[in-house]
């Protein structure tokens, strides 16, 4: 048993821009992603006539998005991101997955990307330790819908 | 072993934040200089470790024979590479033991407190590499008896540095 399309972390990337569709900036020194978690609210739907609890799709809603970074104020992008959530800017973000690696891996004509826009808002620094790196948890949080495909 | 070629992996572009001077370039002299190279590089020109134990560094083992006193074996006993979501992390935390001995004990802690002196909490290059942060992490003495129930005792002092330093990316 192989898993030859196995998507491996290495090699993810995030990026965003200021205008949707504009010029994409990625993230530096990116140390992990968090992750993304979309959902569907779901609301009760149970009625009289129910035999059992019954509930329907509402809205769908992206979630939070956060990623690391091994933070330098000086990096370009990390100023940007910390002044955009005081700014309360809307950005437009990009999460690029590396081609599959294997025998037989099916290689997409051009990287998968999830595509949404969100408003970083949360920089949690840590790391201050002479045995640590200072360290950024950036958090998106995710407005409307996320377009899964390149 | 003489090479030609090169190493292919870079520095990265973002020294986190290390503060170099103003004439300091941020590059690795060679790729192919070693942390514990850099190491006796730095503590063999340190004025008051090099007055006491000159350069007398030696990987791993020293022979009792023909030798001056005190002297220093050292090692990595560990490394830890840093790893991102795109790659090399550019810079590693290695611990380097550093064991000096003498029959003399006295030479022993005199030895090992200037090499604490130099060591612990440095911050910059060292030797060709740049280093973020060094710490002591431990001190150990010991002292082997004579196998022979006489002449001479051998003291010494272990200490263990935790190093972060810049290591260069692998480049595909």
């Amino acid at each position: 048993l192989s898993f030859n399309n196995t998507i491996p972390g290495l090699g993810c990337t995030v990026s965003y821009a200021t205008t949707s569709g504009g010029s994409y900036t990625s993230v530096g020194q990116l140390k992990s992603i968090g992750g993304l978690s979309v959902e569907t609210s779901m609301v009760e739907s149970s009625g009289l006539g129910s035999d059992a609890a019954e509930q329907v799709p509402s809205l769908f809603k992206g979630g939070d998005f956060p990623f690391s970074t091994w933070f330098n104020p000086a990096n370009t992008t990390h100023a940007a991101l910390v002044g955009y959530i005081k700014s309360k800017t809307l950005l437009y973000w990009k999460l690029t997955f590396p081609n599959p690696v294997g025998p037989g891996a099916t290689v997409p004509g051009s990287a998968i990307v999830y595509s949404f826009a969100g408003y970083c808002n949360k920089a949690s620094l840590s790391g201050f330790e002479i045995e640590s790196e200072v360290e950024c948890e950036f958090n998106v949080a995710i407005t409307g819908d996320v377009t899964f495909g390149s | 072993v003489s090479c030609t070629t090169t190493l292919g992996g870079v520095l990265p572009t973002q020294l986190f934040h290390l503060v170099l001077g103003a004439n300091d370039v941020p590059h690795i002299r060679s790729t192919h200089i070693t942390l514990e190279a850099a190491v006796v590089e730095y503590l063999t020109t340190h004025p008051v470790v090099s007055c006491l134990v000159d350069n007398r560094f030696f990987p791993h083992a020293v022979a009792r024979t023909n030798q001056s006193w005190p002297a220093v074996t050292y090692y990595r006993s560990s490394t830890d590479h840093a790893h991102g979501i795109s790659g090399g992390g550019g810079f590693a935390t290695a611990t380097i033991a550093l064991d000096i001995w003498s029959p003399n004990y006295g030479d022993v802690v005199e030895a090992a407190e200037a090499i604490r002196e130099a060591m612990d909490t440095f911050r910059g290059w060292m030797g060709g590499i740049a280093i973020h942060a060094a710490w002591l992490e431990s001190e150990d003495d010991s002292v082997e008896k004579p196998a022979d129930g006489g002449g001479t005792y051998w003291y010494s002092r272990s200490i263990d540095f935790s190093i972060r330093f810049v290591e260069s990316v692998p480049n595909f």
